[in-house]
Protein backbone atom coordinates (compact mmCIF):
# COMPACT_ATOMS: atom_id res chain seq x y z
CA UNK A 1 0.00 0.00 0.00
CA UNK A 2 2.77 2.38 0.93
CA UNK A 3 4.70 1.57 -2.24
CA UNK A 4 1.60 2.31 -4.32
CA UNK A 5 1.07 5.65 -2.55
CA UNK A 6 4.72 6.62 -3.04
CA UNK A 7 4.60 5.71 -6.72
CA UNK A 8 1.50 7.86 -7.13
CA UNK A 9 3.34 10.82 -5.56
CA UNK A 10 6.17 10.25 -8.02
CA UNK A 11 3.83 10.00 -10.99
CA UNK A 12 2.01 13.19 -9.99
CA UNK A 13 5.26 15.18 -9.90
CA UNK A 14 5.96 17.36 -12.91
CA UNK A 15 8.87 17.49 -15.29
CA UNK A 16 10.52 20.59 -13.91
CA UNK A 17 11.23 19.48 -10.36
CA UNK A 18 13.40 16.69 -9.01
CA UNK A 19 11.93 13.50 -7.55
CA UNK A 20 9.90 14.50 -4.43
CA UNK A 21 11.74 14.16 -1.12
CA UNK A 22 9.34 11.59 0.37
CA UNK A 23 9.79 9.44 -2.73
CA UNK A 24 13.57 9.66 -2.52
CA UNK A 25 13.51 8.61 1.13
CA UNK A 26 11.34 5.63 0.25
CA UNK A 27 13.64 4.72 -2.62
CA UNK A 28 16.53 4.41 -0.17
CA UNK A 29 14.79 1.59 1.64
CA UNK A 30 12.72 -0.08 -1.08
CA UNK A 31 14.75 -1.51 -3.93
CA UNK A 32 11.65 -2.58 -5.88
CA UNK A 33 10.30 0.98 -6.03
CA UNK A 34 13.77 2.37 -6.69
CA UNK A 35 14.21 0.13 -9.72
CA UNK A 36 10.73 0.85 -10.97
CA UNK A 37 11.00 4.62 -10.57
CA UNK A 38 14.46 4.76 -12.12
CA UNK A 39 13.28 2.69 -15.07
CA UNK A 40 10.21 4.89 -15.50
CA UNK A 41 12.36 8.01 -15.32
CA UNK A 42 14.58 6.63 -18.09
CA UNK A 43 11.56 5.76 -20.19
CA UNK A 44 10.21 9.30 -19.82
CA UNK A 45 13.58 10.78 -20.76
CA UNK A 46 13.91 8.51 -23.77
CA UNK A 47 10.44 9.49 -25.00
CA UNK A 48 11.31 13.16 -24.72
CA UNK A 49 14.70 12.72 -26.39
CA UNK A 50 13.20 10.89 -29.31
CA UNK A 51 10.19 13.17 -29.64
CA UNK A 52 7.11 12.25 -31.62
CA UNK A 53 7.11 10.12 -34.77
CA UNK A 54 9.15 11.42 -37.69
CA UNK A 55 7.66 12.66 -40.91
CA UNK A 56 8.16 10.05 -43.66
CA UNK A 57 11.44 10.93 -45.39
CA UNK A 58 9.81 11.30 -48.80
CA UNK A 59 7.42 13.91 -47.39
CA UNK A 60 10.05 16.18 -45.87
CA UNK A 61 8.57 19.65 -45.61
CA UNK A 62 11.75 21.74 -45.96
CA UNK A 63 11.71 22.27 -49.70
CA UNK A 64 7.96 22.83 -50.02
CA UNK A 65 7.88 25.32 -47.12
CA UNK A 66 10.94 27.19 -48.41
CA UNK A 67 9.42 27.34 -51.88
CA UNK A 68 6.22 28.76 -50.45
CA UNK A 69 7.88 31.36 -48.24
CA UNK A 70 10.24 32.44 -51.03
CA UNK A 71 7.16 33.99 -52.66
CA UNK A 72 6.21 35.92 -49.53
CA UNK A 73 6.96 39.64 -49.19
CA UNK A 74 9.28 39.29 -46.16
CA UNK A 75 11.58 36.79 -47.86
CA UNK A 76 15.10 38.00 -48.54
CA UNK A 77 17.28 36.31 -51.14
CA UNK A 78 20.37 34.52 -49.83
CA UNK A 79 23.28 36.95 -49.46
CA UNK A 80 27.00 36.47 -49.05
CA UNK A 81 28.14 38.23 -45.89
CA UNK A 82 29.90 41.60 -46.25
CA UNK A 83 33.00 40.21 -44.57
CA UNK A 84 33.38 37.52 -47.25
CA UNK A 85 32.92 40.11 -49.99
CA UNK A 86 35.55 42.40 -48.47
CA UNK A 87 38.02 39.55 -47.96
CA UNK A 88 37.57 38.37 -51.54
CA UNK A 89 37.96 41.96 -52.78
CA UNK A 90 41.19 42.37 -50.82
CA UNK A 91 42.57 39.13 -52.27
CA UNK A 92 41.75 40.33 -55.79
CA UNK A 93 43.36 43.76 -55.21
CA UNK A 94 46.47 42.20 -53.67
CA UNK A 95 46.74 39.94 -56.71
CA UNK A 96 46.51 42.93 -59.03
CA UNK A 97 49.20 44.86 -57.13
CA UNK A 98 51.52 41.86 -57.19
CA UNK A 99 51.23 41.34 -60.95
CA UNK A 100 54.20 43.64 -61.86
CA UNK A 101 56.49 41.69 -59.51
CA UNK A 102 55.78 38.39 -61.20
CA UNK A 103 58.78 37.27 -63.39
CA UNK A 104 56.42 35.77 -65.99
CA UNK A 105 54.75 39.16 -66.27
CA UNK A 106 58.09 40.77 -67.15
CA UNK A 107 58.60 38.23 -69.89
CA UNK A 108 55.06 38.76 -71.31
CA UNK A 109 55.55 42.55 -71.23
CA UNK A 110 58.85 42.26 -73.08
CA UNK A 111 57.28 39.98 -75.63
CA UNK A 112 54.06 41.95 -76.33
CA UNK A 113 55.33 45.46 -75.61
CA UNK A 114 53.60 48.50 -74.06
CA UNK A 115 50.18 47.68 -75.55
CA UNK A 116 49.83 44.70 -73.28
CA UNK A 117 49.88 47.01 -70.19
CA UNK A 118 46.99 49.02 -71.63
CA UNK A 119 44.83 46.00 -72.42
CA UNK A 120 45.62 44.36 -69.07
CA UNK A 121 44.73 47.55 -67.20
CA UNK A 122 41.43 47.76 -69.09
CA UNK A 123 40.53 44.13 -68.34
CA UNK A 124 41.43 44.43 -64.64
CA UNK A 125 39.57 47.75 -64.38
CA UNK A 126 36.48 46.11 -65.87
CA UNK A 127 36.77 43.15 -63.48
CA UNK A 128 37.07 45.44 -60.43
CA UNK A 129 34.11 47.55 -61.62
CA UNK A 130 31.95 44.45 -62.07
CA UNK A 131 32.92 43.20 -58.63
CA UNK A 132 32.03 46.55 -57.03
CA UNK A 133 28.73 46.70 -58.93
CA UNK A 134 27.78 43.20 -57.80
CA UNK A 135 28.63 44.15 -54.21
CA UNK A 136 26.54 47.31 -54.38
CA UNK A 137 23.62 45.50 -55.99
CA UNK A 138 23.49 42.81 -53.32
CA UNK A 139 24.23 44.97 -50.27
CA UNK A 140 22.79 48.41 -50.77
CA UNK A 141 19.04 48.59 -50.32
CA UNK A 142 17.30 51.57 -51.94
CA UNK A 143 15.16 52.19 -48.86
CA UNK A 144 18.21 52.36 -46.57
CA UNK A 145 20.05 54.58 -49.04
CA UNK A 146 17.08 56.92 -49.28
CA UNK A 147 16.85 57.08 -45.49
CA UNK A 148 20.57 57.93 -45.21
CA UNK A 149 20.30 60.51 -47.95
CA UNK A 150 17.30 62.16 -46.23
CA UNK A 151 19.13 62.24 -42.91
CA UNK A 152 22.21 63.80 -44.52
CA UNK A 153 20.07 66.31 -46.37
CA UNK A 154 18.17 67.29 -43.21
CA UNK A 155 21.36 67.70 -41.14
CA UNK A 156 22.76 70.10 -43.75
CA UNK A 157 19.63 72.23 -43.59
CA UNK B 1 19.11 15.05 -39.25
CA UNK B 2 20.03 18.61 -38.48
CA UNK B 3 23.62 19.56 -37.70
CA UNK B 4 23.17 23.29 -37.27
CA UNK B 5 24.41 24.15 -33.78
CA UNK B 6 22.80 27.56 -33.48
CA UNK B 7 20.03 27.89 -30.94
CA UNK B 8 16.52 28.55 -32.22
CA UNK B 9 16.70 32.11 -30.97
CA UNK B 10 20.01 32.79 -32.75
CA UNK B 11 18.58 31.33 -35.93
CA UNK B 12 15.52 33.59 -35.65
CA UNK B 13 17.79 36.62 -35.22
CA UNK B 14 19.74 35.62 -38.35
CA UNK B 15 16.53 35.20 -40.33
CA UNK B 16 15.27 38.59 -39.24
CA UNK B 17 18.65 40.11 -40.14
CA UNK B 18 18.11 39.02 -43.74
CA UNK B 19 19.15 35.38 -43.91
CA UNK B 20 15.70 34.06 -44.83
CA UNK B 21 17.03 30.75 -46.10
CA UNK B 22 17.97 29.85 -42.49
CA UNK B 23 14.27 29.27 -41.89
CA UNK B 24 14.92 25.81 -43.35
CA UNK B 25 16.89 25.02 -40.17
CA UNK B 26 13.81 25.64 -38.03
CA UNK B 27 11.57 23.69 -40.40
CA UNK B 28 13.92 20.75 -40.34
CA UNK B 29 14.18 20.90 -36.54
CA UNK B 30 10.47 21.14 -35.78
CA UNK B 31 8.59 19.61 -38.69
CA UNK B 32 7.91 16.34 -36.90
CA UNK B 33 6.56 18.17 -33.85
CA UNK B 34 4.19 20.34 -35.86
CA UNK B 35 3.20 17.42 -38.04
CA UNK B 36 2.23 15.43 -34.95
CA UNK B 37 0.19 18.31 -33.56
CA UNK B 38 -1.57 18.25 -36.93
CA UNK B 39 -2.23 14.54 -36.59
CA UNK B 40 -3.94 15.14 -33.27
CA UNK B 41 -6.36 17.53 -34.92
CA UNK B 42 -6.87 16.04 -38.36
CA UNK B 43 -6.29 12.33 -37.81
CA UNK B 44 -4.73 11.73 -41.21
CA UNK B 45 -1.28 12.15 -42.64
CA UNK B 46 -2.05 14.32 -45.67
CA UNK B 47 -4.06 16.88 -43.73
CA UNK B 48 -1.40 16.90 -41.01
CA UNK B 49 1.27 17.66 -43.64
CA UNK B 50 -0.83 20.49 -45.09
CA UNK B 51 -1.38 21.76 -41.57
CA UNK B 52 2.37 21.72 -40.81
CA UNK B 53 3.14 23.59 -44.02
CA UNK B 54 0.49 26.17 -43.23
CA UNK B 55 1.84 26.62 -39.69
CA UNK B 56 5.39 27.19 -40.90
CA UNK B 57 4.23 29.73 -43.45
CA UNK B 58 2.30 31.53 -40.73
CA UNK B 59 5.29 31.41 -38.40
CA UNK B 60 7.54 32.92 -41.07
CA UNK B 61 5.15 35.78 -41.71
CA UNK B 62 4.87 36.47 -37.97
CA UNK B 63 8.51 35.97 -37.10
CA UNK B 64 9.12 39.67 -36.57
CA UNK B 65 6.55 39.62 -33.73
CA UNK B 66 8.58 37.04 -31.79
CA UNK B 67 10.04 38.99 -28.88
CA UNK B 68 12.39 36.32 -27.56
CA UNK B 69 10.87 36.39 -24.07
CA UNK B 70 9.81 32.75 -24.11
CA UNK B 71 11.76 30.00 -25.92
CA UNK B 72 11.09 29.90 -29.65
CA UNK B 73 9.81 26.31 -29.53
CA UNK B 74 7.17 27.29 -27.00
CA UNK B 75 6.04 30.19 -29.21
CA UNK B 76 5.95 27.87 -32.22
CA UNK B 77 3.92 25.19 -30.43
CA UNK B 78 1.44 27.82 -29.29
CA UNK B 79 0.93 29.05 -32.87
CA UNK B 80 0.52 25.46 -34.04
CA UNK B 81 -1.95 24.61 -31.30
CA UNK B 82 -4.04 27.71 -32.00
CA UNK B 83 -3.96 26.94 -35.72
CA UNK B 84 -5.15 23.41 -34.96
CA UNK B 85 -7.95 24.65 -32.70
CA UNK B 86 -9.08 27.27 -35.19
CA UNK B 87 -8.61 25.06 -38.24
CA UNK B 88 -11.68 24.85 -40.42
CA UNK B 89 -11.18 21.17 -40.99
CA UNK B 90 -10.99 20.31 -37.30
CA UNK B 91 -12.67 16.96 -36.98
CA UNK B 92 -14.31 15.82 -33.77
CA UNK B 93 -14.38 12.16 -34.65
CA UNK B 94 -12.41 9.86 -32.42
CA UNK B 95 -8.73 9.87 -33.13
CA UNK B 96 -7.44 6.78 -34.85
CA UNK B 97 -3.76 6.16 -34.43
CA UNK B 98 -2.16 5.96 -37.84
CA UNK B 99 -0.39 2.62 -37.65
CA UNK B 100 1.40 3.20 -40.93
CA UNK B 101 3.60 5.89 -39.43
CA UNK B 102 7.20 4.78 -39.19
CA UNK B 103 9.22 5.23 -36.03
CA UNK B 104 12.34 7.41 -36.26
CA UNK B 105 14.85 5.56 -38.41
CA UNK B 106 17.83 7.72 -37.41
CA UNK B 107 18.47 5.60 -34.31
CA UNK B 108 21.28 3.13 -34.89
CA UNK B 109 20.30 0.64 -32.17
CA UNK B 110 17.58 -1.71 -33.51
CA UNK B 111 16.76 -3.13 -30.08
CA UNK B 112 16.24 0.34 -28.65
CA UNK B 113 14.17 1.20 -31.71
CA UNK B 114 11.93 -1.77 -31.08
CA UNK B 115 11.56 -0.99 -27.38
CA UNK B 116 10.81 2.68 -28.09
CA UNK B 117 8.17 1.61 -30.57
CA UNK B 118 6.59 -0.64 -27.95
CA UNK B 119 6.58 2.12 -25.32
CA UNK B 120 5.07 4.59 -27.77
CA UNK B 121 2.38 2.11 -28.69
CA UNK B 122 1.51 1.50 -25.04
CA UNK B 123 1.48 5.22 -24.32
CA UNK B 124 -0.73 5.88 -27.33
CA UNK B 125 -3.17 3.23 -26.11
CA UNK B 126 -3.23 4.97 -22.75
CA UNK B 127 -3.78 8.31 -24.46
CA UNK B 128 -6.70 6.94 -26.46
CA UNK B 129 -8.56 6.41 -23.19
CA UNK B 130 -8.48 10.15 -22.44
CA UNK B 131 -11.05 12.67 -23.69
CA UNK B 132 -9.95 13.79 -27.15
CA UNK B 133 -9.22 17.39 -26.35
CA UNK B 134 -6.79 16.43 -23.58
CA UNK B 135 -4.79 13.92 -25.59
CA UNK B 136 -2.53 16.62 -26.95
CA UNK B 137 -1.56 17.56 -23.37
CA UNK B 138 -0.04 14.12 -22.93
CA UNK B 139 1.85 14.50 -26.20
CA UNK B 140 3.14 17.86 -25.05
CA UNK B 141 4.27 16.38 -21.75
CA UNK B 142 5.94 13.19 -22.95
CA UNK B 143 7.23 14.03 -26.42
CA UNK B 144 7.64 17.81 -26.45
CA UNK B 145 9.21 18.09 -22.98
CA UNK B 146 6.84 20.81 -21.80
CA UNK B 147 5.98 21.40 -18.15
CA UNK B 148 2.42 21.47 -16.79
CA UNK B 149 2.39 25.27 -16.67
CA UNK B 150 3.72 25.56 -20.23
CA UNK B 151 1.04 23.17 -21.48
CA UNK B 152 -1.56 25.18 -19.60
CA UNK B 153 -0.28 28.39 -21.15
CA UNK B 154 -0.50 26.89 -24.66
CA UNK B 155 -3.84 25.13 -24.36
CA UNK B 156 -5.62 27.29 -21.80
CA UNK B 157 -6.60 24.23 -19.72
CA UNK B 158 -6.15 24.52 -15.93
CA UNK B 159 -2.86 23.09 -14.62
CA UNK B 160 -4.71 20.66 -12.32
CA UNK B 161 -6.75 19.25 -15.19
CA UNK B 162 -3.58 18.68 -17.23
CA UNK B 163 -1.87 17.13 -14.20
CA UNK B 164 -4.71 14.72 -13.67
CA UNK B 165 -4.79 13.59 -17.32
CA UNK B 166 -1.02 13.21 -17.52
CA UNK B 167 -1.16 11.28 -14.25
CA UNK B 168 -3.76 8.92 -15.72
CA UNK B 169 -1.60 8.39 -18.78
CA UNK B 170 1.51 7.80 -16.68
CA UNK B 171 -0.28 5.37 -14.42
CA UNK B 172 -1.69 3.46 -17.35
CA UNK B 173 1.75 3.42 -19.00
CA UNK B 174 3.32 2.11 -15.82
CA UNK B 175 0.74 -0.65 -15.44
CA UNK B 176 1.02 -1.78 -19.03
CA UNK B 177 4.82 -1.69 -19.03
CA UNK B 178 5.02 -4.18 -16.18
CA UNK B 179 6.62 -7.39 -17.33
CA UNK B 180 7.25 -6.12 -20.86
CA UNK B 181 10.56 -6.05 -22.73
CA UNK B 182 10.61 -2.30 -22.30
CA UNK B 183 10.67 -2.57 -18.52
CA UNK B 184 13.46 -5.13 -18.65
CA UNK B 185 15.42 -2.97 -21.07
CA UNK B 186 15.37 0.08 -18.85
CA UNK B 187 15.71 -1.78 -15.57
CA UNK B 188 18.87 -0.65 -13.83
Amino acid sequence: MKCEHITDIYLKAGRSGAIPFSVRIHMLTCSKCRKEIEAFQMIQNSLMEEGPDDIPAEKDLCSSVMQQISLMPGYKEPRISSMKWILAGMVILTGIFLIPFNPSMQWIRNYFGELFDVSLTLVLGLAVSLYCSAFAATHIRPAVLKEKFNRLFQSQI
Amino acid sequence: MNYDERTDEQTVRDILAGSSEDFAVLVSRYQKYIFNIGRRFYHNEDDALDFAQEVFTRVFSRLSTYKGISPFRFWLFRIAYNAGINGAKYSRQDAVLDETMPVDSGEPDPEKQHIQGEIKKILMEAVEQLPEKYRICVDFYFFYGLSYSEISSITGFPVNTIKSHVFRAKKSLREKLKGTEAEDYYEV
